[in-house]
C-alpha cells in the first residue's frame, strides 16, 4: 500500500490513485493549502482558516475578522503553531482569553505585490526563518529580529517553494525555476524553462518535477528540463518514489506511476489547488 | 417637515410596501415573509418558508451564506412569537450544525457578521456553534468586524460605496441589528452610520435616480434610469413619488420596510429638494486591489452636480493598470426619463484579464476565463461599465471632461458613448447637441468617431435580474488618446437652444495640447476655464483643484472632514450632528473585502 495524500479542491479529499479518494467532512470550501499538525489537519482555504480535527468531525475556524483569502500555510514554532500566506500578507496567530485564534500581520510595511504572499517556506536551518514566495518574487521574513529582506529573484510572481537537497527552489511565473543556497541570493536552475510559468515543485528523491502552465517538467535543476504530463496548468505537484501525482486548475488530478512516462487521470476532481502526503502518526 | 409628521409618512409608505408585496408570489421567502406576517397571515406557511429558504444547510454544496444567514435571523428576531418551536429549532441548528460561508464582499460579511451576532446573542449557551467556536467567540468577532467597518465608513466613507445594488445589502442588516442587538454602544454606533448611509443616498437622489458615480452599480445596468434595490429605500425614506411596485418592492427592502428605524426627517427633505443647484463633494474608500500593484489605491473623490432637470456626476478613482473594477460606474449624466432614455455616459471597455486578478484570487492565467465566462458581458467590446485605468476626469458644476490615453497594444482602443435614441441629436462644428426642454447638452467627443447602433438585451442568467433591452445609440471613438467634453446646461439659464448651440461651438475645445503635452482645456458655458493635464493638474480658473483636500462630505447643507468621525448635517433649522467617537490616532482595522 503506498502513501495516502491529501487532496486540496473544492473542499478536502483524502486517499490514493489506487484507493480512490473521500471526502473529509461536507464541506467545499476551495482549499488552497494544507499542513498537518499533529493529528489535526490546518487547512488554508479562500474564506477562512480551518482546522480538521483527529478523526475528521467538525472544521473548528481558525481564522478572524482579519484573515480570508488564505493561499499557503506551514507549521512553525510561534503562536498557534503556522504561518498563513495570503493575499494580505503573512500573519501568525495567538490565542485569545476566550481560546479563539487572533491574526497578527507581518507584510503591513510592504508594497502592495510584496505583500501578497502565494506561498511561505520555513528554513529547515532556522524555524523562524521564511521563504515567502510574493507576486513580486522572494522575500525572506527573519520574524525572530521582525525584518525582512528582499532577495536577488524579484520582477516575477513566485508561486512554488521547496528545499530539496540542501538547496532552496523557486518556481515563477515567467521565470522558469530558480535555485539559492540561502533564500537570498537566486539562480536560474537549468535550461529550457526561460519564460516559462511554474506553479509548483516537488523533489521526487533524485531530481525536482515543476508543474507548469501547461505541463510538468522534469531535471536537476542542472542541465535541460524534460517536459512531460498532459498539457494541463499544474497548480500542484506531489511525488512519492516512483509515484507521481499532478493537481491540476482545471483539469483534475493526474497520476504516474512510471515516473513521468505515462499520466492518468483519477478522482472526480476538476480543480486541484494543493496536495500533500498524508503524515502518519 | 417634523420628524413626527415624516415618521407617520415613512410608516404609509411602509405599509403600501408591505401589503403589496405581501400579495405576490416573490413574497413568500424567508426575506420577505415579514409582508404576510406584518398582514397577520402566513404562519401556516413559515415553517415551509424556512425550510425551504435554509436547504440542506449541512451538505456545504447549496451555498449557505450571507443570503441566509441574515434573513433567516432578521426573521427569527422579529417573529419568534408566532413560529412553532419545530421551526426556531430548525434556525437553531442552521447556527450550530450548518456549513456557512463568509463570502467575499463587503456586503456579504455585512450580512454574515449581522446575522451570526444575533444569533449568538439568541443562543448564548450553546455549547458550539457552526464553526466549532463558541457564540461568545463568534460575538466578539463579528463586533469587533462590524465596529471596525462603522469607523472605515466614518473616517475615510464607505467601502462599497453608494451602491444602488447593494447598498441596500448594507442598510438590511444595519437596520436589523439596529432593532434587535442587545449590546447598547454597538447599537448607537450602527444608528450614526445609518444616518450616513441615508445621507449618502439623499444627497445624490434625482427623482429615482441615484446620480454620480458608484463602487459598483451591477452588470450592464447603467443605462437604466431606476436601478437595483435601493429603490425601496429611495421611496420608504423619501417619498416623492407614487408607489410602483415595478420599483418599489424588492424581498431586500423589506427589512428596512417592516422596521422602526426611521433616519433623521431632514434626508427627505435634501433628497426631494432640487429647487437650487449644488454641488456634492463626498470621498469615498476604494476597492480593494491587492496584487498587480506597488502602492494602495488613493480614496475615491465624488463631484456631483445636482441641478433642477439634471445631475452630472464624476469620480477621481486613483486606480493603477491592471486595476479596473468590473462593476464600476465612474461618471455619468442622469435626468428624468424612461429607463435606458435618460443617460448619458462613456467607457473604455478595459478587458485585460489583470483586472479580475487585481482583486480574486484565481491565477491571473485562468482568471478571466473562469469569471468571464460565467458573465461573459464583462468581456464585450461594447461595454458601458466598470473601470478602466486609462481614464481621467475632471468637473466643474455642469461639464465634465473626461481623457483616455489607451496604450497602443489594449485590447479595446477605443472609447465608447452611449447616446439615448429618444434626444434628437444635431452636430454642429465638433459638437453634438440634444434639447431635453428643461436642459440642454452639449458633447464634443475627442477623436474620431463613428455612430453606432448598441442592441444588447440582458438575457445572461448571471446577476441581471430583469430584462431590458439596449437599443440606442454608441458612438465608436476609434482612437487611443480619446476624450470628450459633455455640458449641461439648464434652458433657463441658457436661452435659445440654436443660440446656446452656436455659441458652444464657437468655443471649442482646446486641443493644442493634446495628445503629445496630455492638456486639454475648455471654457464652460458660464465662462469658466477648465484646464486638464493627464497625469497631471486639473484646474478651474487657474487654480489646481487639490482633491487631497476633499472632505468627507461637502455639499450645502453636508460637513464633515475625513477620519474625524464627526459630520453636520443641515437642511431649513433642522439640524443633524453625528460624532462617532473617533480617535483619529487609532489604527483602523484591516479591511478584507473586495467590495
Amino acid at each position: 500500500m503506498g502513501s495516502m495524500w491529501l487532496v486540496g479542491s473544492n473542499g478536502l479529499y483524502c486517499g490514493s490513485p489506487l484507493e480512490g479518494w473521500q471526502a473529509i467532512g461536507a464541506y467545499s470550501f476551495p482549499v488552497n493549502g494544507i499542513a498537518q499538525l499533529g493529528k489535526q489537519k490546518i487547512l488554508a482555504a479562500e474564506t477562512g482558516f480551518w482546522c480538521v480535527p483527529e478523526g475528521n468531525g467538525r472544521w473548528i475556524q481558525w481564522h478572524d475578522e482579519t484573515l480570508t483569502s488564505v493561499l499557503g500555510v506551514v507549521p512553525v514554532p510561534v503562536g498557534v503553531g503556522v504561518v498563513t500566506a495570503s493575499a494580505y500578507g503573512i500573519a501568525t496567530g495567538e490565542l485569545d482569553n476566550i481560546g479563539s485564534p487572533r491574526w497578527t500581520w507581518h507584510s503591513d510595511g510592504l508594497s502592495v505585490n510584496a505583500r501578497y504572499s502565494n506561498v511561505v517556506l520555513v528554513d529547515p536551518n532556522n524555524a523562524v526563518r521564511w521563504i515567502v514566495g510574493t507576486e513580486t518574487g522572494v522575500l525572506v521574513r527573519e520574524h525572530g529580529e521582525g525584518r525582512w529582506v528582499h532577495t536577488s529573484l524579484v520582477g516575477h510572481p513566485v508561486r512554488a517553494l521547496c528545499y530539496a537537497a540542501g538547496v532552496f527552489w523557486a518556481g515563477a511565473d515567467g521565470g522558469g525555476v530558480w535555485r539559492s543556497e540561502d533564500g537570498v541570493s537566486w539562480l536560474q536552475a537549468g535550461t529550457g524553462l526561460k519564460g516559462t510559468t511554474v506553479f509548483s515543485l516537488a523533489w521526487t528523491g533524485d531530481r525536482l518535477i515543476a508543474g507548469l502552465d501547461g505541463g510538468i517538467a522534469v531535471g536537476t535543476g542542472e542541465g535541460r528540463w524534460i517536459k512531460t504530463g498532459p498539457n494541463i496548468r499544474v497548480r500542484t505537484i506531489g511525488a512519492d518514489g516512483d509515484l507521481w501525482l499532478a493537481g491540476a486548475n482545471p483539469g483534475g488530478l493526474w497520476f504516474s506511476e512510471t515516473r513521468g512516462k505515462v499520466w492518468r487521470k483519477t478522482g472526480d476532481f476538476i480543480s486541484v489547488r494543493t496536495l500533500s502526503r498524508q503524515e502518519v502518526g | 417637515m417634523d420628524q413626527a409628521m415624516y415618521n407617520r409618512a415613512v410608516d404609509a409608505r411602509a405599509q403600501v410596501m408591505l401589503k403589496a408585496m405581501s400579495e405576490l408570489p416573490s413574497g413568500r421567502n424567508i426575506w420577505a415573509v415579514h409582508t404576510m406576517l406584518s398582514q397577520n397571515r402566513g404562519q401556516d406557511q413559515l415553517h415551509d418558508i424556512v425550510t425551504r429558504g435554509l436547504g440542506d444547510f449541512t451538505l456545504g454544496l447549496t451555498g449557505s451564506g450571507p443570503f441566509q444567514i441574515l434573513p433567516v435571523m432578521l426573521l427569527l428576531c422579529r417573529w419568534e412569537h408566532v413560529m412553532s418551536a419545530e421551526t426556531v429549532e430548525l434556525i437553531r441548528r442552521f447556527f450550530t450544525e450548518g456549513i456557512l460561508e463568509r463570502g467575499n464582499t463587503e456586503n456579504h460579511w455585512m450580512m454574515f457578521y449581522v446575522g451570526n451576532l444575533l444569533a449568538a446573542e439568541r443562543w448564548p449557551n450553546e455549547p458550539m456553534f457552526w464553526n466549532g467556536r463558541s457564540p461568545a467567540a463568534m460575538q466578539k468577532e463579528a463586533t469587533r468586524w462590524l465596529l471596525g467597518t462603522i469607523e472605515h465608513t466614518a473616517r475615510i466613507g464607505h467601502h462599497e460605496y453608494d451602491s444602488p445594488g447593494y447598498h441596500s445589502e448594507h442598510m438590511a442588516p444595519l437596520i436589523g441589528l439596529y432593532e434587535h442587538t442587545r449590546d447598547a454602544h454597538l447599537k448607537q454606533q450602527v444608528e450614526h452610520v445609518l444616518t450616513l448611509l441615508v445621507a449618502d443616498m439623499a444627497l445624490e437622489y434625482y427623482k429615482g435616480s441615484w446620480a454620480g458615480g458608484h463602487s459598483r452599480e451591477g452588470y450592464r445596468q447603467n443605462t437604466w434610469t431606476r436601478s437595483g434595490p435601493v429603490q425601496t429605500m429611495q421611496y420608504l425614506y423619501f417619498g416623492g413619488e407614487e408607489f410602483n411596485p415595478d420599483y418599489h418592492l424588492h424581498g431586500y427592502g423589506i427589512p428596512a420596510a417592516i422596521a422602526g428605524y426611521r433616519p433623521p426627517a431632514l434626508f427627505a427633505d435634501i433628497a426631494l429638494d432640487r429647487s437650487k443647484p449644488q454641488v456634492v463633494k463626498k470621498s469615498k474608500a476604494s476597492r480593494t486591489i491587492f496584487r498587480h500593484v506597488d502602492r494602495e489605491t488613493e480614496l475615491v473623490r465624488k463631484y456631483t452636480y445636482m441641478s433642477q432637470s439634471f445631475a452630472l456626476g464624476s469620480s477621481q478613482l486613483g486606480i493603477k493598470e491592471p486595476a479596473g473594477p468590473i462593476d464600476l460606474v465612474s461618471w455619468d449624466l442622469t435626468w428624468h426619463g424612461p429607463k435606458h432614455q435618460a443617460k448619458i455616459g462613456c467607457n473604455h471597455p478595459y478587458l485585460s484579464p489583470g483586472r479580475f486578478s487585481a482583486f480574486l484570487n484565481p491565477l491571473p492565467q485562468e482568471a478571466r476565463r473562469s469569471i468571464g465566462g460565467g458573465k461573459p458581458y464583462l468581456q464585450r467590446p461594447d461595454r458601458l461599465f466598470g473601470a478602466s485605468p486609462f481614464e481621467q476626469m475632471m468637473q466643474h458644476d455642469g461639464t465634465v471632461l473626461v481623457l483616455y490615453r489607451i496604450p497602443k497594444d489594449d485590447e479595446a482602443p477605443f472609447v465608447n458613448v452611449y447616446l439615448p435614441m429618444s434626444i434628437d441629436w444635431h452636430a454642429q462644428g465638433g459638437w453634438l447637441f440634444g434639447n431635453l426642454d428643461n436642459f440642454y447638452v452639449a458633447l464634443r467627443p475627442i477623436g474620431k468617431y463613428i455612430w453606432e447602433h448598441i442592441r444588447e438585451s440582458t438575457n445572461d442568467s448571471i446577476m441581471v435580474s430583469e430584462g431590458g433591452l439596449i437599443d440606442n445609440w454608441l458612438l465608436h471613438i476609434e482612437e487611443i488618446n480619446a476624450g470628450l467634453v459633455l455640458e449641461a446646461v439648464e434652458a433657463d439659464a441658457a436661452g435659445d437652444f440654436d443660440a446656446y448651440c452656436k455659441d458652444r461651438a464657437k468655443r471649442d475645445v482646446d486641443l493644442s495640447g493634446w495628445p503629445v503635452d496630455r492638456r486639454v482645456g475648455v471654457e464652460t458655458f458660464d465662462g469658466h476655464q477648465m484646464a486638464m493635464v493627464y497625469d497631471g493638474p486639473h484646474s478651474v480658473d487657474g487654480e489646481v483643484i487639490d482633491y487631497n483636500a476633499w472632505p468627507l462630505y461637502g455639499a450645502p447643507g453636508a460637513e464633515a472632514e475625513l477620519h474625524t468621525g464627526k459630520m453636520t448635517f443641515r437642511y431649513g433649522d433642522q439640524e443633524v450632528k453625528v460624532d462617532f467617537g473617533i480617535d483619529p490616532t487609532k489604527p483602523m482595522m484591516p479591511m478584507r473585502v473586495i467590495g
